[in-house]
Order: structure tokens, then sequence, then C-alpha cells
């Protein structure tokens, strides 16, 4: 079985950190132009150059999003923008406007990704696509487990495809929803998941477009065995404690299919944890049929922000560890930390200290510096969060 | 600039009056068009002799339709259409790889929004180019001076803004346990009262505007610039149709100015002038 590539999402410096260093092989981040995520924080170029370099220090990759659909006006600028990225260290431009395929591969060693923006969907259009010289093909979300299969079989391109994240109702490049309801170019980065709203249809109220999370998890060793190249994550948006939740879920998941380890009751523990952090129902949508009601999600936007993120190891002397603290916890609470090294350790807090190391009972104060002695070894980066796990 | 008709019939009697140049969907391969079969498509180019008959084939393809696409452009390159408009790069690799003699348009939709991307596809061959409905009339002049192929552009229909593989509303009355009896659904947004058309096909979901893109204006100005301007009939009532169509017709031939020709179509179907003059936000900071 071939390794695949695990893919995260990274709005921002801190979130490329937080991915590599917790499983991610890749990331993909947006510049602060050219990105369909034009709200996130999104890098400017010596951020890129920065995150590049901590990236390849850890043997990870950094692709580049330049998928906007553009518009004449946003044409001038890109070659020079590309350029510079190239020089920041990108290892890959993933890109929808197929007109700066040639550019790019004309003048520059760096692979050329295809947005999911552009929604390929069949075998003739990828070999037409390698024909051209991309180097990898991001599937459209309605494309069949069988029909990967299939593409991957008779074309040999790298294929990559989202296992895990928010989904759209609509074949992507094709909804402007955005545009229409708000003003705002779905296409160049500015989608205002209008797809999430209630509406009245006819003559009944709170009808909703909304369709669960994708979560693939169960099928990851199917997904394997197919040979796909590149899992994604969706959410550039994300917070950096999800995105160390799910990769490191999903490591876990993968390495012990390429081990063989894999059981029903280690699967079902990730599948409780992956559920946990995202606080949406999911589902597998069009991987194994196509989508129907079960896919939908009928009850409006009534996700709850999530408070199961109580803090990050920010340095350690000793068993000392100072924290970073994000959401409320005391002394006499259960809590599991998530390290980097993929460990899920279980304790209950028996001491905390302010950062002036005067005793505490209660952390509650978001954003503060607390310390806690811990008897394990944890590195930094280690994440402190509520129990996921009975 | 030539009219081209999107139609929503078989019968084009009434429309020869005063255009020869219509689009018509493929049956299964269609997003958003009047649909009919091969057969179908025959029969109409022997009753039309001389029209210039669009065949729209712009759904997304999948493994499975892979085999009758490729069967059905074979027989349609035996036909005397005049041209395949088309989404899916599956059709382009398709004519290119057994060098059909048909005549490709670049359509995908909302993704036709600039100069680079369709001078790309001259390249891989593609004959016109139909511009996306988000683009602003003066992006769509800078386009047709820096492009050699000719341009196509929409004037006067419902807009399509979604398409999606779900089926949206049959889901959501299964949901709710009722029963749909409307043909034609609408929907709004929540305290809102702007209308949206929502459709349920075969190949999924489609919502449209609910006001008529009236794109006179546009047109007057873009006469010299576009090859062909689209005034689509479908959801919109004939007898309605065929007054704008005429209307159109008679201000190319210098029957009628520019000033009654807005104004008259104004009185017919309001002024929702969609994209021609309001760009699209990039960025909201």
């Amino acid at each position: 079985m071939k390794r695949p590539e695990l893919l995260s999402p990274a709005g921002d410096l801190d979130r490329l950190k937080i991915a590599c260093i917790y499983g991610a092989d890749a990331v993909y981040i947006g510049g602060r132009d050219y990105s369909l995520r034009a709200n996130a924080n999104n890098f400017s170029l010596e951020e890129i150059k920065e995150g590049c370099e901590f990236a390849h220090k850890l043997g990870k990759k950094v692709y580049l999003t330049l998928n906007i659909v553009f518009h004449n006006e946003d044409i001038n600028g890109v070659y020079d923008y590309i350029k510079e990225a190239v020089l920041a260290g990108i290892d890959a431009f993933i890109v929808s406007d197929l007109f700066l395929v040639n550019y790019i591969k004309d003048n520059f060693k760096v692979e050329v990704h295809l947005s999911t923006q552009d929604s390929i969907t069949n075998v003739e259009s990828v070999k037409y696509l390698k024909n051209m010289g991309i180097d990898r093909v991001v599937l459209a979300r309605e494309v069949r487990g069988c029909d990967i299969k299939k593409i991957i079989e008779e074309t040999k391109m790298p294929i990559e495809v989202f296992i895990h994240g928010a989904m759209c109702t609509f074949v992507s490049g094709r909804c402007v929803l955005s545009n229409y309801f708000t003003g705002r170019d779905s296409n160049r980065g500015g989608c205002a998941q209008i797809c999430r709203f209630l509406f009245d249809i006819n003559d009944e109220k709170d009808f909703s477009m909304a369709v669960k999370d994708l979560n693939m998890s169960k099928y990851i060793k199917d997904m394997i065995d197919i040979g796909i190249a590149s899992f994604k994550i969706e959410g550039r948006m994300r917070s950096p404690f999800y995105l160390a939740v799910v990769l490191s879920s999903y490591k876990r998941i993968i390495e012990a299919v390429l081990n063989n380890t894999l059981t029903d009751d280690i699967l079902n523990k990730e599948i409780t944890i992956l559920s946990k952090v995202s606080n949406r129902e999911n589902s597998t949508h069009f991987y194994m049929k196509d989508a129907d009601i079960s896919d939908q999600y009928y009850l409006g936007r009534n996700e709850n922000s999530n408070q199961d993120y109580l803090g990050i190891v920010i340095k350690k002397e000793n068993n000392l560890y100072t924290i970073r603290q994000r959401n409320y916890f005391k002394v006499g609470d259960d809590i599991e930390i998530i390290t980097p090294n993929l460990d899920i350790i279980k304790l209950s807090v028996n001491n905390l200290l302010n950062e002036h190391n005067e005793k505490i009972t209660v952390a509650n104060q978001a954003d503060s510096i607390i310390k806690i002695e811990i008897q394990e070894e944890l590195p930094l980066y280690s994440m402190l969060r509520k129990p996921y796990l009975d | 600039m030539k009219l081209l008709v999107s139609v929503n019939k078989k019968e084009l009697s009434e429309y020869l009056e005063f255009t020869d140049s219509f689009i018509i969907g493929l049956k299964d391969f269609s997003v958003n068009y009047f649909e009919v079969s091969l057969e179908e498509i025959e029969e109409l180019l022997r009753k039309y002799s001389n029209i210039n008959l669009f065949i729209a084939i712009n759904k997304n393809i999948f493994n499975n339709d892979l085999n009758n696409l490729e069967e059905n452009l074979i027989k349609l390159e035996k036909l005397n259409i005049k041209g395949i408009m088309f989404y899916d790069l599956s059709v382009l690799s398709i004519v290119k790889r057994l060098k059909l003699n048909l005549d490709l348009v670049y359509h995908q939709s909302h993704m036709v929004t600039n100069y680079n991307i369709i001078n790309f596809y001259e390249k891989e061959g593609v004959k016109y180019a139909y511009l996306s409905t988000e683009i602003t009339e003066d992006e769509m002049s800078e386009i047709s001076s820096k492009t050699n192929i000719p341009i196509i552009a929409m004037f006067i229909g419902h807009i399509i803004i979604s398409h999606s593989k779900r089926k949206l509303v049959s889901n959501y009355y299964q949901h709710i346990n009722r029963n749909n009896n409307h043909k034609i659904n609408t929907i709004n947004e929540k305290n809102k009262d702007k209308k949206y058309i929502i459709l349920e096909t075969s190949e999924g979901t489609n919502i449209l505007t609910n006001d008529i893109l009236n794109g006179t204006k546009a047109f007057i100005n873009l006469k010299e610039k576009i090859e062909y301007g689209v005034l689509d009939n479908n959801l919109i009532d004939d007898e309605m149709f065929l007054n704008i169509l005429k209307l159109y017709k008679n201000n190319l031939d210098n029957t009628i100015t520019d000033k009654e020709l807005i104004d008259s179509t104004k009185d017919l179907i309001g002024n929702y002038d969609g994209f021609f003059y309001t760009k699209t936000i990039y960025k909201v900071k």
C-alpha cells in the first residue's frame, strides 16, 4: 500500500506550524490575493517564505492556492506574484484558471495542481489535463469511490480528494449564489455560504439546502487501497485546535491501516473524536452513492462554538509546563492531552499556578499564562482539551 | 451582433421571423436548457434546414456518461449543427482525440470571466466563448478587444446562479413529509421578499433569478463587439418573449431606436441588469 499524503489547510502561520507538527505531510495556504478564502488571514510573501522554511525543515510541503476565477483586472499582477511565491519556496500552485498552467510549467520547476473548483469528474478530462502537464487533480466532491478508482487506474494521475470538513451544497465553480444575494464574488473568495441560510419555499417555512460535513474516516482503508495520492482536509479558517485534533486522528488511522493494525475499536474511537471536534453532523456524501436526504442538514445554523480546547504547551521546565490557556478549567477536572507524537494522555488536574507561580484553583482568563506540573513527558505544542473518550 | 435564442420548445417557426440561430440542450447532457434527443435534433434540422443550431452539452460528465457522450458527438458531427456548447473538459478532449469536425463553444457558466482563459481555449481549438453573466459590460468590452474568437453573451433571460447534483427540493419535502405540487418552486431568504426560482431535474437542482435579466443597454453598447446575443425563452411567457425578440430584431434593423428598445423592454420585464454595471465584491475587508 502506498502512503497517502495528509494535506491540511492553514489559514495563517500559526496554523501552518500546528498542521506540520500534528501530522500533515503538506499544507495548502492562500496568499493575500488570488485565493478562494479572501477573508481568512492568509499569508504575506514574507510569511509564505517563513512558512515554507518551517515546513521544509520538517520535511513537509507547502502548496499555494491561486484558485480564484480571474477577472481581467486580476491578471496583470499574477505573474510577478507567481515569481515571488516560487522564490519564497512554495512546492506547488493550486490553480483553477487553466491559462496559468503553461506559464508556470514553462518558467518554474514547481508542481501545478488543478483545484476542485474545476469540478473534474471523469477519466477523459483527467487524461486531457495530464497531457497538459498538470501534476495533480483535486477531484470534484461529487465523484464516487468507484469512479475515483477508475480514474486512478486509467490515468495514473496523482489524485487528491477531500476527506473531512464542510461540504458545498452545489457543484464547485457552478455556484454564484453569494454574488446574487450579497454581491460577494463566490469564485473570487467571497463565498458568503448562502447555502446555509434558511429560506421559505413556496408556502413552506424553514427550507434548508445545507448539507452535513464530510467525514471519510471509515473509508480511509478503501481510499488507501484505491491509491489516492492525497487526503485533503477542508477549512483554512478552522482553529489550530481543530486542525491538531483532526490531523492527529486521521494520521493515527492512516498509520494503523499501513501497519495493518486498524481495528473497529480504534476506528470507532477516532470517529468519536472527529465527531466531537466538529460540532456538526457528518456523512460520506457521494462516496458510495448519490447524495440523498440523509446527507442534508435540516437543523439550521445551530452550531455551538466549541469550548473543548483548554490550552497549549508553550514552554517546559522539567515537569512544569507553561500553558497558554484558552477555555475554562479547574483543579479536579479530568482532561485529555494530545501531543504531536499522536498520543492521547488522560489525567486529572491536581495543581495550577498562575504566571507568577502562585497557586490558583481555576483557569478562567482566555489567553492567560498558567503552569501545571505533569509527570508525563509532553512535547511543546501539546494541547489540553476536555475529555473526548470514556 | 446576431440574435441567438435559447428555446423552450421544439417548434421554432414563431422565432424564425426574427432569428435563425438557436440553442437547445441534448437529452441527459444539459443543465438549464430545453432538452431534446439526438433524433429530435435531426428532425429539427430537416424541418428547419437553414438554421444555426448550437447544442448545449453542459452538464458535469461522469465516467458512466463517457461512452454515450462519445457516441453522441460522433453522430452530431454528421449533422449540420453550428456548434457544441461545452462545460466539461471531456467534451473538448473527445472532439480533439477523435479529430471531430465540430465547432466548440467554451461555456463554463460562471468561469468565463477574463480574456486570458478565452485565449487559452482558442489555442486548444475552441471557436467561440460564451461569457459569464457575472462580469460587467466594461469587462465584456475589454475581453472582446483582447481575444480573437467570436464572443457570445446573454442579455435577456432568467440567470442560472447555482447547480447541484443533489435533489434539494424533493429531499426537503420528504423531510417535512408533505407533497409538493408546484411545477415551479420559488424560494426567498427568511424575512426578505426577493424571490429566486428553484428547479429540480434529473441532473439535480438549479437556482435561477426570478427577475428577468434586461441587458438591453449593454446589448446596444456591445453590438459591434459581441457575435451572438442570447435571449433565453425558458420560463418566460412566449408572447412576451416574442415581443422582446421582435424589438431586438427591429433595433438591429434600425427600425426602432435604442431609446425605444430600452423603454419598451423595461415596460415588459423591468430593468434588472444583473452585473452589467455592478462589480462583484472581491474582498469584504
